[in-house]
């Protein structure tokens, strides 16, 4: 891009005024009041115009409106003609109405740019070189100043290329950016650990806030706890005041009935009187009731039957004699008996007599074989053998063929067994039955024969056992009949020994001889103790008696121990009663005499004992009553005195009253299931100072609780309130939080693109000054390089020493700022396509000659390149121009003053 | 209600206030019309944030209607328990609370019975009508607190459907009128009543909000008349901020919309925000400092900055922004990044963006 020119047709001072520009380098020179300012303005508002947004202008839009809107107050106008690549435009303003402002070809009719261009309403032609009307001021035009703070202060030149590849010169550096950034992150977010700051201040209340907000929750719990606990007391204490109205109006209804009844009672016994005293017979019926009592407990005579005492001493006395005979007699029984004793002991030295068995054995043995003998059939003297040879011819001629031996014998037997039985058929014919008769004959004889036999077998061996020798049998059997004598003798004489033992055993009993003996001493002694108690005359009369011994046993009966006992007994009971019987007929008669004399105290005419005991009886219940009906007339009086205490029967009367009236009171405000209860559990006033015990302490501790839950309740935080706050501390803390993020991400973002946009920068600087260096500082430096952290610039000499930029030469220093403001320039507008014009504003006037000379052949070299637009009122620059600029592309323009006054 | 951020501890105590009078003034309108009873059909209060001095101005103000009497049916904020305001208050004897999650009568005149039920809990409370039938003779009224279905869609966001019915269950249980609580959206239907909040819960609220003064005749026929109580102003205020150059220019801007009002506003902020313009959210409630509590939205705030010619600059601010556009971050972080960026490449210290 390049100025042709501009025209003031209302700017300032100027009107209808243009400026003609060179493409290449342009000198405008002119003094101090020729209008250079306006011309730089009016250059600077030709291409851009001015923002014509709503709202009220920035600071710097009223400043420029200050300074070059026309004095006259009409239209501020003003236009550009400006070469772009391919095609020129003409950029119009109208500065004051910003509504006629127009970019239009300059060759090519009715076509208009502005749309292309437009910036905040308004066309801004340097839209085309990729800037605005900001940006275009700080990055094309140079001001004499920055070239001298570059000269004073070297470390403006580093700050400056970063300024310019922050914000292209119009705003801070990407560090200060960030470093305001992070100040104003850590005074208005902090951190954590900054306790003052306002993101640990912020969830510091938040946290404060939630903490105030559970104890608010947690303080109303606790409240409707202490409440609830409250209410249990109250109910206790309701219960409790329901007991005790009951339990009061049960004792006031017993009290206003107890007075009712007393009341009553009262007018009773009012009724009756005072009492009178009774009669003062006190010792009388004393008399008469000792007499009464001496009569009825004075017992009556016993009634005695059976034998008198005496005749009981009698009759044991004549037992004391029947005894003595009877010991006595015992003493000659007890001498015979041992005599007897003696005497038939003196026949047994070696003790019992002995029959022995065996020999009574054989006697026997022999007296039956003589019975048998005796009893022997007669017999023929036929042979047995004889006698069954003709048996069994019998049988061979009864043709039945011999029956011989045992078999045929038997056979017979059984026959005539049979035949006896009538089993067996009886022979038949007349034959049969002689040879029948005949067999059985012979069949007898055999049999008898046979016992024969047998009988003097036995006889044979009884004279073997007792020891004869073999004989004839009849001889035997004498002498058997002898020894039976013998023998019989010999059996008499062993009974006779065993009888006498027999007897012996039978006088001794289980005694020995010895016994006997002590037996009769001790007989003897007792004999002579009872002898001892009796007359010995009539015990020798009566031992002189004959007695038998029927009339002894009689007289033992009589006289034994338990006979004795019992008549001794009855003897001691008789005398008892005689004597019991004296005293209670003594007795009797003292009492008579007794109830005689009470009788008669009273005034009884009674004569009989038993009507004087009725008549005293009867005296005595009368004055028993009389006494008892005046103790309880003399207690009904008292009890009234009681009863009315100092009051009258009125005074009373009108307690009643008042009680019953006060106990329906109470039972008016009591409840009835509690009267009901009080009534069934019989409510004392030991109960109803319980329950009123119990109540004071329910009713204290409920006061307790119910002060305590207002001096609690008082406080209990403001739960709304708490919420609110824990509400306005989230928004803060999400405010601070979001303003933490806001800016650490920002800080993120621009951190990134500064390293980024440096390292874009750094190789195009280094081209740039490279371009140039040689050239700007005499061949001294041929090499550069730029940081692309800091942006800083070092050059090399020949010698390969590398140095800082801004620590060259002055004249050095402000050359590279030349070729560096261009490098940026160029940079900034590249990707536009279009080269940024470079206007300069006294740039070069605080320099030497050489410094100048140097610096504007630098801008004439640059100016091939990029229009250079350079104001100065100084003559030595006017004079480089003079020499220096010539041809079409480059121009010295001299400013007229006077033109600037018109 | 109106807990949002930015109500200050004085800005809540007089919304506080504000729905105290709202209940002074039904009681007056009660007493101004002659009313037979006064109904509420619950969140009376909020159970949780409920206070002593809640529970003896609630005391006093129906205490001073006596003797027309006041029906209470708790509702799931204010739901009764041994704990609640209903049976920790000593009521004066005008006041009847339903306790019982069922309905229970009340004779309020011959023949005409009043049927109401209780809340007993947070939640969880059963259709009150399920299986119900009035009994006896006369004209029947219920009183709850409950959720007619077809109704439900028609709540705000949020709203929870508590003790749930459907409107035809009215005239099943032979109830003639149901005066109901629980929705803030009114409804006058055939046989029920919804009033509506009667001060202001949120903005944007719609419909006739407030106390129904409700006539009965001998057939159960109820003619409505509506009275909008509320007392508190709310505001819905939209700035547009485009051309405002200074925070001043905004703040103008905003005086000149807000000038007369007061109470509780909502200002929702759009249009181009120029780069320059310093301002922040606590900058726009100190410019409306005349309002009880503001809350702010921002709409549609757009830049007043060509971001795409900055972002092609080859300078580390092109750099940035052309960064910050690439990044796809939220719109309104993207915006507040890329001024706080610009700003502190422009060396300035108000960083802190709207």
């Amino acid at each position: 891009m390049r100025f042709e020119s501009v025209t003031a047709y209302a700017f300032g001072r100027f009107r209808d005024e243009t400026l003609e520009l060179a493409p290449g380098m342009n000198v405008l020179y002119g003094s101090n009041e020729a209008g250079k300012s306006t011309w730089h303005a009016a250059l600077y508002a030709g291409l851009c115009g001015m923002r014509r947004g709503r709202g009220r202008a920035t600071r710097e839009d009223g400043d420029f409106r200050a300074r070059h809107k026309p004095w006259d107050g009409g239209s501020w106008e003003v236009e550009a003609t400006i070469a772009l690549e391919g095609r020129r435009v003409v950029l119009r303003h109208d500065l004051d109405g910003r509504v006629n402002s127009s970019a239009r070809d300059a060759d090519l009719a009715n076509r208009d740019y502005s749309a292309e261009i437009m910036n905040d309403g308004a066309p801004d032609g340097a839209v085309w070189l990729g800037l605005d009307r900001r940006s275009f001021l700080s990055t094309a035009c140079v001001r004499q100043t920055s070239i001298l703070a570059v000269l004073e202060d070297p470390d403006d030149l580093q700050d400056e290329l970063q300024r310019a590849a922050a914000t292209a010169r119009t705003g801070e550096t990407a560090a200060d950016a960030l470093n305001v950034l992070s100040t104003y992150r850590t005074e208005h977010v902090g951190t954590e650990r900054a306790p003052t700051r306002p993101l640990a201040t912020s969830r510091r209340e938040l946290q404060e806030a939630r903490a105030a907000l559970i104890e608010a929750k947690s303080a109303r719990a606790e409240a409707a706890t202490r409440r609830r606990r409250l209410e249990r007391i109250e109910g206790e204490v309701l219960g409790l005041e329901r007991n005790r109205n009951a339990a009061r109006a049960v004792l006031a209804e017993g009290a206003a009935t107890a007075a009712e009844q007393r009341l009553a009672r009262a007018r009773a016994l009012s009724a009756e009187g005072e009492p009178r005293h009774p009669a003062d017979d006190g010792d009388l019926a004393e008399r008469v009731a000792r007499a009464l009592e001496q009569w009825s407990n004075t017992p009556h005579p016993e009634e005695t039957t059976g034998p008198t005492a005496a005749e009981l001493r009698t009759r044991l006395a004549a037992e004391d004699l029947d005894l003595a005979v009877l010991a006595a007699r015992d003493v000659s029984l007890a001498e015979e008996r041992l005599a007897r004793a003696r005497e038939l002991s003196a026949s047994f030295p070696e003790g019992p007599p002995r029959r022995p068995s065996e020999e009574d054995e054989l006697t026997q043995e022999v007296a039956n074989a003589i019975a048998v003998w005796n009893a022997r059939p007669a017999v023929s003297g036929t042979p047995i053998e004889e006698l069954r040879d003709r048996l069994s011819e019998i049988d061979k001629e009864a043709g039945r063929g011999p029956r011989g031996g045992f078999a045929g014998w038997l056979g017979a037997i059984v026959h005539w067994i049979a035949r006896l039985l009538r089993l067996a058929p009886p022979e038949s014919g007349p034959a049969r039955s002689d040879l029948g008769e005949r067999r059985q004959r012979i069949e007898r004889e055999i049999g008898d024969a046979t016992r024969v036999e047998e009988a003097r077998i036995a006889i044979g061996n009884a004279a073997l056992r007792v020891g004869t020798p073999d004989g004839p049998t009849d001889d035997l059997v004498q002498f058997l009949r002898e020894w039976q004598q013998a023998r019989a003798e010999q059996m008499a004489e062993a009974d006779a020994r065993l009888t006498a033992w027999e007897d012996l055993q039978r006088v001794l009993g289980e005694e020995t001889v010895a016994e006997v003996e002590a037996d009769l001493t001790r007989l003897r002694s007792e004999a002579k103790a009872r002898a001892a108690v009796v007359d010995e005359d009539e015990l020798a009369r009566a031992l002189s008696e004959p007695s038998d011994d029927s009339a002894l046993a009689q007289v033992r009966e009589r006289t034994s121990d338990a006979h004795r006992a019992r008549t001794e007994s009855r003897l001691h009971m008789r005398a008892a009663q005689d004597a019991r019987r004296e005293e209670a007929i003594s007795k009797r008669d003292v009492a008579l005499t007794a109830l005689r004399d009470a009788a008669a105290a009273i005034g009884s005419r009674a004569v009989k004992s038993e009507d004087q005991e009725l008549a005293l009886s009867e005296w005595l219940k009368a004055r028993s009553e009389a006494l008892a009906d005046s103790r309880r007339r003399a207690a009904d009086w008292e009890e009234l005195q009681r009863l009315l205490g100092e009051r009258t029967l009125a005074d009373v009367e009108a307690d009643v009253l008042r009680l019953r009236s006060e106990a329906n009171s109470l039972v008016g405000v009591a409840l009835p299931e509690a009267i009901d209860q009080a009534r069934a559990d019989e409510s004392t006033a030991e109960d109803l100072e319980n329950i009123e015990a119990a109540l004071d302490d329910a009713r204290a501790r409920r006061d307790t609780a119910h002060g305590e839950l207002g001096e609690f309740e008082v406080g209990v935080p403001d739960l709304a309130g708490a919420q609110e706050r824990v509400s306005r501390a989230e928004v803060e803390v999400e405010r601070v939080e979001d303003l933490d993020k806001t800016l650490s991400t920002a800080i993120r973002f621009l951190e990134a693109a500064q390293e980024r946009v440096h390292r874009n920068i750094a190789p195009v600087l280094r081209a740039t000054v490279l371009e140039r260096l040689a050239l700007v500082t005499g061949g001294r430096y041929t090499d550069c390089r730029v940081d692309p952290e800091s942006l800083e610039v070092e050059v090399a000499d020949l010698g390969g020493r590398w140095r800082r930029a801004r620590l060259l030469s002055h004249g050095t220093a402000e050359q590279l700022y030349l070729l560096l403001r261009a490098a940026l320039a160029r940079h900034l507008t590249e990707p536009a396509g279009e080269a940024c014009p470079l206007i300069l504003d006294d740039a070069v006037s605080a320099a030497d000659m050489a410094r100048k000379r140097s610096l504007l052949e630098t801008l004439l070299s640059m100016s091939e390149a990029t229009q250079v637009i350079l104001f100065t009122h100084e003559d030595d620059v006017r004079s480089w121009a003079e020499e220096r600029l010539s041809g079409a592309d480059n121009r010295l323009t001299v400013l007229a003053e006077d033109a600037a006054e018109a | 209600m109106f807990a949002w951020a930015g109500a200050s501890g004085d800005a809540a105590r007089r919304r506080r206030q504000a729905l105290r009078e709202t209940l002074l003034r039904i009681v007056d309108l009660a007493r101004e019309k002659e009313a037979d009873a006064l109904f509420c059909g619950g969140d009376l209060y909020e159970h949780e944030r409920s206070s002593r001095d809640t529970a003896e101005f609630l005391r006093q103000t129906f205490a001073g209607l006596d003797p027309v009497p006041v029906y209470l049916a708790p509702g799931n904020h204010d739901w009764y328990g041994p704990d609640s305001l209903y049976a920790l208050v000593d009521w004066s004897p005008n006041v009847h609370v339903f306790k019982e999650p069922k309905l229970r009568p009340m004779m309020l005149a011959s023949e005409v019975t009043l049927w109401g039920a209780a809340h007993c809990a947070p939640a969880n409370t059963d259709n009150f009508l399920a299986g119900f039938h009035v009994e006896g003779p006369g004209v029947h009224l219920a009183l709850f607190h409950g959720a007619e279905n077809s109704w439900f869609s028609e709540q705000e966001e949020g709203k929870q459907p508590h003790a749930p019915f459907d409107a035809v269950q009215i005239a099943g249980a032979g109830i003639d009128h149901a005066f109901l609580g629980h929705y803030h959206r009114p409804r006058d239907a055939v046989r029920h009543t919804y009033p509506g909040n009667p001060d202001p819960l949120a903005f944007g609220e719609d419909g006739k909000r407030g106390a129904v003064v409700a006539t009965i005749d001998a057939s159960g026929q109820i003619t409505r008349e509506r009275h909008v109580i509320a007392q508190t102003a709310v505001h819905d205020i939209e700035v547009d901020i485009s051309g405002c150059t200074t925070q001043q220019q905004v703040r103008d801007v905003l005086t000149g919309q807000v000038d007369g009002l007061g109470g509780f506003a909502r200002l929702t902020v759009r249009g181009d925000l120029a780069l320059e313009v310093s301002i922040t959210e606590g900058d726009l409630r100190d410019s409306m400092n005349r309002f009880d509590a503001v809350q702010i939205r921002l709409g549609e705030l757009r830049p007043a900055h060509d971001y795409q010619a900055l972002r092609r600059e080859p300078t580390v601010r092109g750099q940035f922004v052309d960064d910050v556009l690439n990044a796809r971050l939220d719109p309104i972080e993207e915006r507040r990044v890329l001024v706080a960026g610009l700003r502190a490449l422009d060396g300035r210290s108000d960083l802190e963006v709207l």
